[in-house]
């Protein structure tokens, strides 16, 4: 009984042809199975480590053009290496078709192998479905034989064939999935497992193969040249397999490069919102389209609060303390910004164009100078406090000479005068006596007329006075220079000092400031102790304060010749030396009591204050003598300012 | 009538010098005083005769005020030697402060130059009087002017010394530092101060303070282990520094100069110096303690009945020897005699420390009785009430701490 292609044990096919196996094509046959098998598996990993469905499809599909490609061509690759002793052609129908079941078998096969867990049951059956796919290309692939022979299988060997298949590539699977941990052993040997299984089964089926010569001649179909086939075929797989390498390797190139442009996005956002710069992109037209934290938090504002406003508005130029329109040009360098509570602060600007998305876009650091410009300010001052103390030193010594020779003589003169007078007196006596002898009576006319033109009687009056007052104006030099040689204390370093001296001495300084417009009354603590400062810079503070209240009590609309108070009081409060500076001024409007201590703010005219002075005197009590300075106004009846020092007790804050 | 004074005054400015002549034409009696211009010609001046008295300016072109009084320290040691400045920096006040007796600032009225004159003379007849040079030949161990003081007042007198070097200096002594740390941290600095280092300690009392401490810790040391008795040693240690705080606030109140202040503290802290010396030296002060505690009373009054001379004179005199300014070592010569000083007026050294010395004895532990004569005798007797009302409380709150 007869079977398809089966022949009968009993039966005779008559006399049978057996071909003969080139060894070199058959080794190639079994490299490009295992090949395949090796792309395919590298293609499963991706598979696994692919999060997109699509992506998952996608390398499914390649994994399966790969290793069914190469199934296939492991088939037409052996059938090359198998010569008959006759001409052999193959039919493109069936060879296409053949192509069928080896992808269907693969893409089973590898879809499970794709899942996880890989489980026994589904390696099992994955395995199945690879020797399923193997097998029936195989026999399909056959039917494309075309030759002038009839071909038979012997049944056994034919069934021998599947088993093959089944057992090498449940034993490929197991090797892969379960038996060796080592990833790229496991990977070599589970694919060179496969390309036995797959040439096995090959090898295998082919010893089932009968040929029998017949008769008739081979139908006339069209037939392919076996050469060309075998290129191609192999050119197939060889391609396909190249593909999956390079798509594999481009695969993990790309996913790393996208972990690693993930991770810079990460980091580039937590640097942009922790850095202490503030930075705006601004897009072509001028408007912001994004801030970062500290942006914000300079221009004082929620985030994302500025996002679509123009730039340019946030800005002014830093010339001084008018500030002058940016006239809508970012510029880098020095700049005020605008703060939405009004303050203005330094900031130094960079700036960065760069092109992207299609438009030009400018980046913009701001740079917040604040502390940098009150430490510049205050280092300034200070050298410029050490430039007057040593100049004023030099000054007094220059001056004290004069005064001292100018004294004596004025003193000389007092003393010669007097005794001159003594000189004098009897002299007149002299004269009147000498008035009644007729001899001397001309003479005594001649010196009562020099007397009268001389004006004597004024001149005896009037000379002690001249004098006397002549030594007042140099005591008050001396007295002008010695202030301001101790107000302008040379020292650089704390030093411990009478404050009280030092205060007396500031208020006589500044006398011309306060004498037009206020009475000074100074309420000085004995029990003061020496207080330790920089005494040219608390000297400094005392002065602008005193000077602040001059002109808060100049601003006041008086009746002519009326005047306002000053005092200046310090005292001892525990740990602490206190100076109050009071005034009966205009008192500071509710609106600016926060900003008086802000760096260039002042609401004096041009030319009368700078806006640096209580902003320094912060600087110098805060900062540098670790003590405070505040002041309780009242608008319309006046201003204190209060400053504490400490008396040693708080650790020094600048060292 | 005794020899006239001679007094050569130096200065480069020529009609300083007329002004000085024409002012002084009141003494002509008196003094015989020259006029130089410049240190070459004060040589000059001084080998031609002698000279009681230099007073020159500091700042001259060639030879510099304080090289000119160092000569002339070297040629005749007797000779008092005034500066008359118009630098009236502080530094050039410590600079001076090695060959000039005094130090005095343009512009200077001739009174005061006068007064300055003619105590600076009255001291060194007291200093050179024959009972205390009986008492002072007797005295074998004079203690040296602590090393230390001397290099920092070298120190102070560098333009470029900082804090950290003055600190660097006294650190190199640690016994010394120690001391003057204690010193520093003493209820007598006021409320509550907290000096844990030197450097802390320059910055929050001041170089002078801190080179004060130095001068009273190393004169003190010198007693230590000798044959004054310890509880004496501390009574009297005590009872300085009560007394400089007492000066230190009387000081304050009135507003002293500078210069004042500074003398009357230091004077304050050392005035009783000589008991030490005296208690060192000399065997038989023993029965002068001894008839103290019997008959009580002030102990200079039983000095001057067993010795001929008191502590204050001898104090004084190792005080001068040891160059301190005059104004120190009159103030206390003084301290239980301010009546006896000439020309007094005002507050100066001599009554803060008199009165200090007795306010101490008055509120406070003190070793001996106050002389109860003191506060009528200082100059400035109606400012006493006030200083007593304000040193009470500070004293006896010092005594708590």
């Amino acid at each position: 009984m007869q079977i398809w292609r089966f022949t009968d044990s009993s039966h005779s096919i008559g006399h049978s042809v057996v071909g003969h196996f080139d060894p070199p094509l058959v080794v190639t046959s079994v490299l490009v199975a295992a090949l395949a098998a090796f792309a395919a598996l590298a293609v499963i990993d991706r598979i696994e480590s692919t999060g997109s469905r699509t992506g998952q499809a996608g390398w499914l599909g390649l994994g399966t053009v790969v290793l069914g490609g190469g199934v296939w061509g492991m088939h037409f690759t052996g059938m090359l290496a198998y010569s008959l002793p006759f001409r052999a052609g193959f039919s493109v129908g069936w060879t296409l078709l053949s192509l069928v079941p080896a992808l269907v078998g693969s893409a089973l096969s590898l879809y499970l192998m794709s899942r996880r867990p890989t489980g026994t049951g589904r390696i099992q059956l994955a395995a199945v479905f690879l020797a399923a796919g193997v097998g029936a290309m195989h026999y399909t692939g056959m039917e494309a034989i075309r030759v002038a022979a009839r071909l038979w299988y012997d049944p056994g060997t034919f069934l021998l064939s599947l088993v093959v298949a089944l057992v090498l590539a449940s034993l490929a699977l197991q090797v892969r999935f379960r038996l060796l941990r080592h990833r790229f052993a496991s990977w070599v040997a589970g694919a060179a497992l496969i390309g036995v299984a797959v040439s096995g089964m090959h090898y295998v089926a082919m010893a089932a193969v009968r040929f029998v010569p017949a008769a008739e001649p081979a139908e006339a179909q069209p037939w392919l040249p076996q050469s060309l086939l075998a290129g191609l075929i192999a050119g197939t797989g060889v391609l396909a397999v190249v593909v999956t390498m390079v798509a594999t390797v481009a695969d993990r190139r790309i996913r790393e490069a996208r972990r690693m442009a993930a991770e810079h996005d990460h980091r580039h956002r937590e640097v942009l919102s922790s850095m202490g710069e503030g930075l705006l992109t601004i897009a072509a037209d001028g408007r912001i389209e994004s801030t970062n934290e500290a942006a914000d938090r300079l221009f004082g504002v929620a985030g994302g609060t500025l996002v679509g406003t123009l730039a340019t508005g946030l800005f002014s130029a830093d010339s001084g303390p008018t500030g002058e329109p940016t006239n809508g040009v970012l510029r880098p360098g020095p700049a005020l910004a605008r703060r939405a509570d009004g303050r203005a602060v330094p900031v130094e600007l960079f700036l960065h164009r760069f092109e992207g998305r299609g438009q030009i876009r400018t980046e913009v650091l701001i740079h917040d100078v604040t502390a940098r410009r009150a430490l510049e300010l205050q280092l300034s001052q200070a050298q410029k406090l050490e430039a007057i103390g040593q100049l004023s030193a030099g000054i007094a010594h220059e001056i004290n000479t004069p005064i001292q020779y100018v004294g004596d003589n004025t003193r000389f003169l007092q003393d010669a005068f007097r005794d001159l007078g003594q000189v004098i007196e009897p002299l007149v006596a002299l004269k009147e006596a000498a008035r009644a002898h007729p001899d001397l009576a001309p003479a005594c006319a001649r010196a009562d007329q020099a007397a009268a033109r001389a004006d004597a009687a004024m001149l005896l009056t009037e000379v002690p006075l001249a004098l006397e007052q002549t030594l007042d104006g140099v005591e008050r030099v001396a007295r002008i220079v010695r202030a301001m040689k101790d107000f302008s204390h040379p020292a650089t370093e704390k030093t411990p000092i009478d404050l009280n001296r030092a205060i007396a001495s500031t208020v006589t300084v500044a006398t011309n400031e306060w004498k037009y417009v206020a009475d000074l009354i100074t309420d000085f603590d004995p029990a003061l102790p020496p207080v330790p400062c920089v005494p040219g810079e608390i000297n400094q503070v005392v002065l602008n304060l005193i000077v602040n209240a001059a002109h808060a009590i100049g601003d006041v609309d008086r009746p002519p010749g009326a005047k306002g108070t000053i005092r200046v009081a310090t005292r001892l409060e525990s740990a602490h030396a206190v100076i109050a500076v009071s005034d009966t001024g205009t008192g500071i409007p509710a609106e600016i009591r926060t900003r008086v201590f802000d760096p260039f703010f002042t609401t004096k005219e041009v030319g009368k204050g700078s806006g640096q002075g209580l902003s320094l005197a912060h600087g110098v009590v805060v900062r540098k003598h670790g003590g405070a300075i505040s002041f309780d106004t009242e608008t319309g009846r006046g201003t204190t300012f209060v400053v504490r020092l400490p008396l040693g007790h708080q650790p020094d804050s600048t060292r | 009538m005794t020899s006239p004074t001679r007094v050569l005054f130096v200065d480069d400015e020529p009609r300083i010098l007329d002004g000085l002549r024409r002012m002084l034409r009141d003494h002509r009696d008196t003094w015989d005083m020259v006029f130089v211009a410049g240190g070459d010609a004060a040589l000059a001046a001084l080998d031609d005769q002698p000279f009681d008295v230099v007073v020159s300016d500091m700042k001259m072109p060639g030879m510099s005020g304080v090289e000119l009084l160092d000569l002339v320290r070297r040629r005749s040691p007797r000779t008092i030697r005034l500066v008359l400045s118009g630098h009236s920096d502080r530094e050039a006040t410590v600079r001076a402060a090695g060959p000039a007796h005094q130090y005095l600032a343009k512009p200077c009225e001739p009174q005061v130059l006068r007064k300055a004159i003619r105590r600076a003379l009255a001291l060194r007849r007291l200093l050179a009087s024959d009972q205390l040079m009986a008492t002072i030949s007797r005295i074998e161990h004079l203690p040296a002017l602590p090393h230390l003081y001397r290099k920092l007042v070298a120190e102070l007198g560098n333009p470029k010394s900082s804090m950290a070097e003055v600190a660097r200096i006294i650190g190199e002594d640690v016994a010394m530092a120690a001391e003057v740390l204690k010193l520093s941290n003493s209820a007598f600095f006021g409320p509550a101060n907290d000096v844990s280092s030197i450097e802390r300690a320059v910055q929050l009392l001041g170089f002078e303070t801190v080179t004060m401490l130095v001068l009273r810790a190393g004169a003190f040391k010198a007693f230590v282990g000798t044959s004054v008795p310890a509880s004496l040693l501390v009574a009297i240690g005590d009872h300085s520094i009560r007394s400089t705080r007492a000066a230190r606030i009387i000081a304050r109140m009135e507003g002293v100069d500078r210069t004042v202040a500074d003398d009357a503290v230091t004077a304050a802290l050392l005035h009783e110096v000589g008991i030490l010396v005296l208690a060192a030296n000399l065997p038989e002060y023993r029965s002068v303690l001894d008839q103290q505690e019997r008959e009580g009373g002030p102990i200079g009054r039983h000095e001057r009945d067993l010795l001929g001379t008191t502590h204050a004179e001898v104090g004084a005199y190792l005080l001068g020897l040891w160059g301190l300014p005059d104004g120190l070592v009159e103030a206390v010569a003084h301290h239980e005699t301010p009546a006896a000083v000439e020309d007094a007026d005002g507050v100066d050294a001599v009554s803060i420390v008199a009165a200090a010395g007795a306010l101490a004895h008055l509120y406070g532990p003190g070793p001996f009785e106050p002389e109860p004569a003191v506060r009528f005798e200082i100059a400035a007797r109606e400012r006493w009430p006030d200083w007593e009302a304000a040193c009470q409380s500070e004293l006896t709150l010092g005594a708590t701490r």
